[in-house]
C-alpha cells in the first residue's frame, strides 16, 4: 500500500490543527518508512515552533507576471481585455500592471499582437525544508503584504517526496488556499471544538470534503464531555469520531510554551497510533 | 459630515477570540453597523442571531466549460491552461474534453484559445452575502460556497455594504471581524481601515502570528491597537506581548484573563459580555471602554479636514 497523505484541516481557526499535525509525525517516528510533516499554513506557518527542526534549505518561490516593453507596445489593450484579474489597465495609451493582482495565467503573453509582454519572476515568499530527526519538515512563508497563498502552497506540494508518509497541516477557513491543500490527499482529519462556532464551521469543511471527494475523520478537542453536538452531527453524516483530546489545563500549559501535545504527555502516543491505524484501514 | 471610522479585528492565528470581543463590542459600542469579513467561516451570525432583511447571491469570477458539440479535440485548452484545469474526458459522451471546476481559476485563456469557440466562459456563483437586522444594530455577514475561490472579493462586498449603511444612517462606526492569517481576505479586510485591532493570547503560536501581522499593519500604514486574550494561560509570554506591543507603538486595550464561562456562553449563544461577577466580562468592557476613547480620537482627527473645505463640498453635494 502507498503511504497516506494526509491533511489536518478544521474550518475554524484555532481548533488545533498544528497541534494534532505535529503530534501525529512524532508518534509515528518509530515506524518503518519516512514521514513528513508539510505546514501549508503559509500565512502563519507555526509548526517549526512546536517541532524544531533544522532547516537545511531555504529557497524564494516566485511567480511569473508581465513586463510590458514600451518600445513595441501599441497601447491596443488586448491584454487589458483578457485579463480577469484586473492586472492590466490602458490609461491614454499605456499599460499599466498591478503585479499583485496577476494570477500568472499567462494569457495576456498569448494574446499581445505586438509581442511586447514577457513574463518576469516576482518573489511571492519562500519555502523551506530540513528534518526533526527522522521526520522530514517543509513550510512556506508568504511574504507580507502578498495576497496570493496558492502558489506557495503547490509549490509545497510539488516537494512531497511520493514514497514518504505525509502529514499536510492545512490553513484555517474553507477557500481556496484549504483546497490547495486538502485536494489529492487521501484522508483528511478534521479537528473541531465542541462548541457552534467549531460546528458551524466543521459542517462547512464537510461540505468541501463532498465537493472534493475526499474521506474524513473527526478529531474532537478541548472535550469537557458536557455536550455532544459534534458527535450528534458525527454520526448524522456517516463521520467517525476518531480521538477526543480533553478539555485540560495541564494540556494547554506546555502548548502554549511550544510544547507538543505527545511529548507533554506520552500517553498520547498510543492514540495517534491507533489513528492513523483506523485511517489506513478505511482508506 | 461626520466621518464613520472602521476597525477591523484581526488576530493571524484563529480562534484567539476575534468574535468573542466582537460581539462584545456589538453590545458596547452605540451607533454601529457590523461586518463578518470572515467569509469563508463565519461564526458572528451565530452570536448576534440576525434576522435577514435582503440576501444577494454573489459572483466573483468566471468560470470555463467546453461545449461538447463544437470541440474539435485539438487540445489547444488544455495546451494553455496554467492551473492544470482541462483534461482529456472519457469519450463515452462525446465530450472530448472537460473543465475540473475546481481548479479552474477563470482566467479566460482557454476560451481565446478555442480555435472553434468551444470554451464558454459563464458567470460562476460563488455564495451569498446578507444584510441583517440584530438587536444589536445592522450587520452585513456573507457565506462563501464550498470550495470556492474570490473570499477577498466577497470581503470587499461586505464593507463597502457596511460603510453605505453607516453613512446612510449616520453611523459613527464599522466593526469589521477580520478573518484569520494575512493573505487575501485578510488584506481586503484592513486595507483603508482607519484602525486594526489584533486579538492575541499568549502561546508561542499566538505571540509568532501576531508578529506577522502586526508587520502587514506596518506594511499597509494601518494603526493597531491589541487586545491580550488568556493571558493569564502564560503570564511570562502575555509579558512578552505587551513588550512587542509597546516596541511597535501598538495601544494595548485590555488583558483579558481566561474562564470557562467563555465557552459555555458560546455554547448557548449567549454573550459573555453579559454574564454578571464574570472577571472575563468585566476586562471586556474595560477594553471597550479603551477602544472608544481611542475611536473618538481618531474620529476627531479624520475630521479634521471638515475645516478646510470639504465641510462646504459636503454642503454642496446636500442640496
Amino acid at each position: 500500500m502507498k503511504p497516506l497523505k494526509i491533511a489536518v484541516a478544521s474550518g475554524k481557526g484555532g481548533t488545533g490543527k498544528t497541534t494534532v499535525a505535529v503530534s501525529l509525525v512524532l508518534a509515528l517516528e518509530g515506524l518503518p518508512g519516512q514521514t513528513q510533516l508539510i505546514d501549508c499554513d503559509v500565512e502563519e506557518p507555526d509548526a517549526a515552533l512546536f517541532l524544531r527542526p533544522d532547516i537545511e534549505t531555504t529557497r524564494n518561490v516566485s511567480v511569473p507576471v508581465p513586463y510590458i516593453d514600451p518600445d513595441r507596445c501599441t497601447g491596443c489593450g488586448k491584454c487589458a481585455e483578457l485579463c480577469q484579474y484586473n492586472a492590466l489597465a490602458v490609461i491614454s495609451g499605456k499599460v499599466l500592471t498591478f503585479k499583485n493582482l496577476c494570477h500568472s495565467c499567462g494569457g495576456c503573453t498569448y494574446i499581445c499582437p505586438a509581442r511586447a509582454i514577457t513574463e518576469q519572476p516576482r518573489k511571492v515568499g519562500t519555502v523551506e525544508w530540513g528534518a526533526a530527526g527522522p521526520v522530514g519538515f517543509m513550510s512556506g512563508h508568504l511574504d507580507v503584504g502578498e495576497p496570493r497563498a496558492v502558489p506557495l502552497i503547490r509549490e509545497l506540494k510539488s516537494m512531497m517526496s511520493p514514497d514518504a508518509r505525509c502529514v499536510l497541516d492545512s490553513p484555517p477557513g474553507t477557500a481556496c488556499t484549504v483546497v490547495e491543500t486538502v485536494k489529492d490527499c487521501d484522508y483528511c482529519l478534521l479537528v473541531t471544538e465542541p462548541t457552534p462556532f467549531g460546528l458551524y464551521d466543521l459542517d462547512l469543511m464537510v461540505q468541501v470534503l463532498e465537493v472534493l471527494g475526499v474521506p474524513s475523520g473527526i478529531v474532537i478537542n478541548r472535550d469537557d464531555g458536557s455536550t455532544r453536538i459534534i458527535d450528534d452531527y458525527a454520526s448524522d453524516k456517516g463521520i467517525p469520531v476518531l480521538m477526543r483530546i480533553p478539555l485540560r489545563r495541564e494540556i494547554a500549559e506546555p502548548l502554549s510554551r511550544g510544547i507538543p501535545l505527545v511529548v507533554a504527555d506520552r500517553s498520547f502516543k498510543q492514540e495517534f497510533l491507533s489513528l492513523v491505524a483506523r485511517m489506513e484501514s478505511s482508506v | 459630515m461626520k466621518h464613520t471610522v472602521e476597525v477591523t479585528v484581526v488576530s493571524g492565528k484563529g480562534g484567539t477570540g476575534k468574535t468573542v470581543f466582537v460581539s462584545s463590542l456589538a453590545r458596547l459600542l452605540n451607533d454601529k453597523v457590523m461586518a463578518d469579513c470572515d467569509v469563508d467561516a463565519p461564526d458572528l451570525h451565530l452570536l448576534l442571531k440576525p434576522q435577514i432583511l435582503r440576501a444577494q447571491s454573489f459572483t466573483g469570477g468566471k468560470i470555463a466549460s467546453i461545449d461538447g458539440d463544437r470541440c474539435i479535440g485539438c487540445g489547444q485548452c488544455a495546451e494553455y491552461c496554467r492551473f492544470d484545469a482541462i483534461h482529456p474526458a472519457a469519450a463515452t459522451d462525446g465530450t472530448r474534453y472537460r473543465v475540473d471546476t475546481i481548479a479552474c481559476e477563470g482566467c479566460a485563456v482557454c476560451y481565446y484559445a478555442c480555435p472553434e469557440g468551444a470554451a464558454e466562459m459563464r458567470d460562476n456563483q460563488n455564495g451569498n452575502w446578507y444584510v441583517s437586522a440584530t438587536d444589536f444594530g445592522p450587520l452585513v455577514h456573507a457565506c462563501l460556497d464550498p470550495a470556492e475561490e474570490n473570499s477577498g472579493k466577497l470581503v470587499s462586498i461586505v464593507r463597502k455594504e457596511a460603510r453605505v449603511i453607516a453613512e446612510r444612517d449616520g453611523l459613527k462606526y464599522v466593526i469589521v471581524d477580520g478573518p484569520p492569517g494575512i493573505g487575501c481576505p485578510v488584506i481586503s479586510s484592513v486595507t483603508g481601515a482607519d484602525l486594526m485591532i489584533i486579538v492575541t493570547e499568549p502561546t508561542v503560536s499566538g505571540l509568532h502570528d501576531c508578529e506577522r501581522v502586526a508587520s502587514l499593519a506596518r506594511h499597509f500604514g494601518i494603526r493597531a491597537a491589541a487586545v491580550i486574550n488568556k493571558y493569564d494561560i502564560n503570564i511570562e509570554a502575555s509579558e512578552r506581548a505587551e513588550q512587542f506591543f509597546r516596541s511597535q507603538g501598538i495601544e494595548l486595550l485590555g488583558k483579558i484573563p481566561y474562564g470557562l464561562e467563555v465557552s459555555r456562553a458560546i455554547a448557548d449563544a449567549r454573550l459573555v459580555v453579559d454574564e454578571e461577577n464574570s472577571p472575563v466580562a468585566q476586562e471586556l468592557r474595560s477594553a471597550a471602554a479603551a477602544l472608544e476613547h481611542l475611536l473618538e480620537t481618531i474620529g476627531s482627527e479624520t475630521a479634521v479636514p471638515d475645516q478646510h473645505g470639504t465641510a462646504d463640498y459636503d454642503r454642496r453635494t446636500a442640496r
